[in-house]
């Protein structure tokens, strides 16, 4: 399923990349960028009790932005996601990897810096997790999406500030060791970052 | 020179004895049931029972007992070893017993039609072992199907060969023999006061109202909230109807152990997977599950009521038993135990994991 996918999204992402012509006005994009997953859930056994807290994520996007309309490729780690202050998890880490389409909307007025934008697309959502006794660990890749939006604020002609929010959902996987539920992983996530254009 | 390599020998020996691959397997064996422990009160949590109690045993003593939540969420009574419940299911293994013991009283054959005793069962051809094995659907011994209203077939069986009503025999060969002073056979011996008609005593009777006032309370889980439910049916028959607490349950499981109750080789048969006619072993033994795990042979049993559930995992290549008592359905609806495999509940997994 998991090479599958990755196949699918890869076609995916190219398909999208020769939608746009590439022209001389159009930028090449890096995103950094860092914050929080909120009201995270998932299906797996939850044996630190964490579901429902937030959790620290940061990650990075690599896009290609002509006129209104760009593509991206993000990859995002939530390094804590299934652990809390106990130590019955040995490593429970999300990381997301995603293709999106981003559409800026229209600047208030002409000299406005600030931009807003919707963005939405698809990858997959890799769940690590490894637990004290090995009872229920698990590596597991799940086909997931997202969607949401945010603003720029150019701070310089080749320099924007960012803020982000995306909700992500996973596809419903098999049934997670432990028993409790199909595996999938959502949340939101709220992001801060930067926006260099070369 | 002599005397050198006298030392060396000596030192040697040492050595080995100190460096006991066994004592250190035990060791992190102990740990790894230290770190299980912690484990159980995250996974209440997640499977949504209010009130817990637990106890492990090794070797016939228990080496860890707690009590997780409440037992009366709205009155903030704490679960402990000694709150009773409603074992469900488990009461099976109980009714096991009481009939292999009548097997090595020869007062019982288990290949006997099981028509001899009741006509509830449709096959003709069936006997009490296709019933006590859980292989009396359809053709008698073709297909293993877990059916708890099947089992109470064997009711008559037991107060056939015991010659008494089949709580009063649990109570005499079992409950009072091994002083499982907290569990009363049948919760409806609460609404009886009057003891000319009962089969027990005045100070028996008193003794299981007082356990009976005690009693978890049962809790129907959504969405991780609790609302108080009602008991599941208060009578007793072969298939359900105890009441115990974890403590009571873990003297229960030491004289399995020390074959108090039945002979080493009758209980071996008790734990010897039922082969069905196509000639594969059925995941059901005699009144008990039986399988194999990374921590060797499993025998063990569930309970699933609406409002309560109940878990014996015995791991006898290990010497070690997991009993867990629960008021809510959580420790058993949401897996598959009737399949056979026991590892599909995240309670017996953990502690297989660490027992292995």
């Amino acid at each position: 399923m998991t090479s599958r996918f990755v196949t699918l999204v890869g076609v995916w992402i190219c398909a999208l990349l020769t939608m746009v012509p590439a022209e001389a006005s159009a930028d090449w994009t890096v995103r950094p960028f860092f914050g929080a997953a909120v009201n995270p859930k998932h299906g797996f056994v939850d044996l630190e009790q964490t579901s429902g807290d937030s959790k620290l994520v940061w990650g990075a996007a690599g896009g290609w932005q002509r006129r209104a309309i760009g593509v991206e490729f993000e990859l995002s780690a939530l390094p804590g996601f299934f652990s809390g202050a106990d130590d019955l998890i040995i490593d429970g880490h999300v990381t997301t990897m995603m293709g999106n389409v981003t559409w800026q909307l229209p600047k208030p007025h002409e000299s406005s810096r600030l931009r807003a934008y919707v963005s939405g697309g698809a990858g997959i959502v890799r769940v690590d997790l490894e637990d004290s006794l090995g009872a229920f660990s698990t590596k597991t890749s799940l086909a997931a999406g997202n969607a949401g939006g945010g603003v720029l604020f150019r701070l310089r002609p080749r320099l924007d500030i960012n803020a982000d929010v995306r909700y992500f959902k996973t596809q419903y996987g098999d049934v997670d060791p432990a028993g409790f539920s199909e595996q999938f992983v959502s949340f939101t996530r709220i992001t801060a970052g930067v926006v260099l254009r070369f | 020179m002599r005397c050198a390599w006298q030392g060396a020998i000596v030192s040697a020996i040492v050595f080995v004895v100190c460096a006991d691959p066994s004592a250190q397997l035990t060791s992190d064996r102990e740990q790894r049931i230290a770190l299980f422990t912690r484990y159980l009160e995250p996974l209440r949590i997640q499977a949504g029972i209010p009130g817990l109690s637990a106890a492990i045993t090794s070797e016939g003593r228990i080496i860890w007992e707690s009590g997780l939540g409440f037992a009366d969420v709205e009155a903030k009574v704490a679960a402990a070893p000694h709150t009773p419940y409603p074992v469900a299911s488990i009461t099976k293994t109980f009714t096991s017993t009481l009939l292999m013991q009548c097997t090595e009283q020869g007062r019982l054959n288990l290949d006997a039609p099981i028509r001899t005793y009741t006509t509830t069962v449709p096959d003709a051809n069936a006997t009490v072992r296709h019933v006590l094995a859980m292989a009396s659907d359809a053709a008698a011994g073709s297909t293993y199907r877990y059916d708890g209203d099947r089992f109470t077939a064997l009711t008559p069986v037991v107060e056939g060969c015991t010659g008494v009503a089949y709580r009063v025999a649990l109570a005499r060969q079992i409950l009072d023999r091994l002083g499982m002073s907290d569990s009363v056979p049948g919760h409806d011996l609460e609404a009886v006061t009057d003891a000319a008609s009962s089969p027990f005593d005045p100070a028996t009777l008193t003794r299981y109202r007082a356990v009976l006032t005690r009693i978890a309370k049962p809790y129907a889980v959504r969405n991780g909230r609790p609302t108080p439910s009602e008991y599941p049916p208060k009578g007793i028959n072969a298939a359900a109807g105890l009441v115990s607490t974890v403590r009571d349950l873990a003297r229960y499981d030491a004289a399995i152990d020390d074959h108090v109750l039945m002979s080493s080789s009758t209980q071996l048969a008790a734990w010897t997977p039922f082969r069905l006619a196509s000639g594969r072993d059925a995941p059901y033994a005699l009144g008990w599950f039986a399988q194999s795990t990374v921590a060797g042979r499993a025998v063990w049993h569930y309970g699933q009521w609406p409002t309560f559930s109940s878990l014996i995992l015995k791991l006898p290549d290990r010497g070690m038993t997991l009993i867990l008592l629960a008021n809510s359905d959580g420790l058993s609806s949401r897996f598959p135990l009737a399949s056979g495999d026991v590892t599909v509940s995240p309670f017996a997994r953990a502690f297989i994991q660490a027992a292995r």
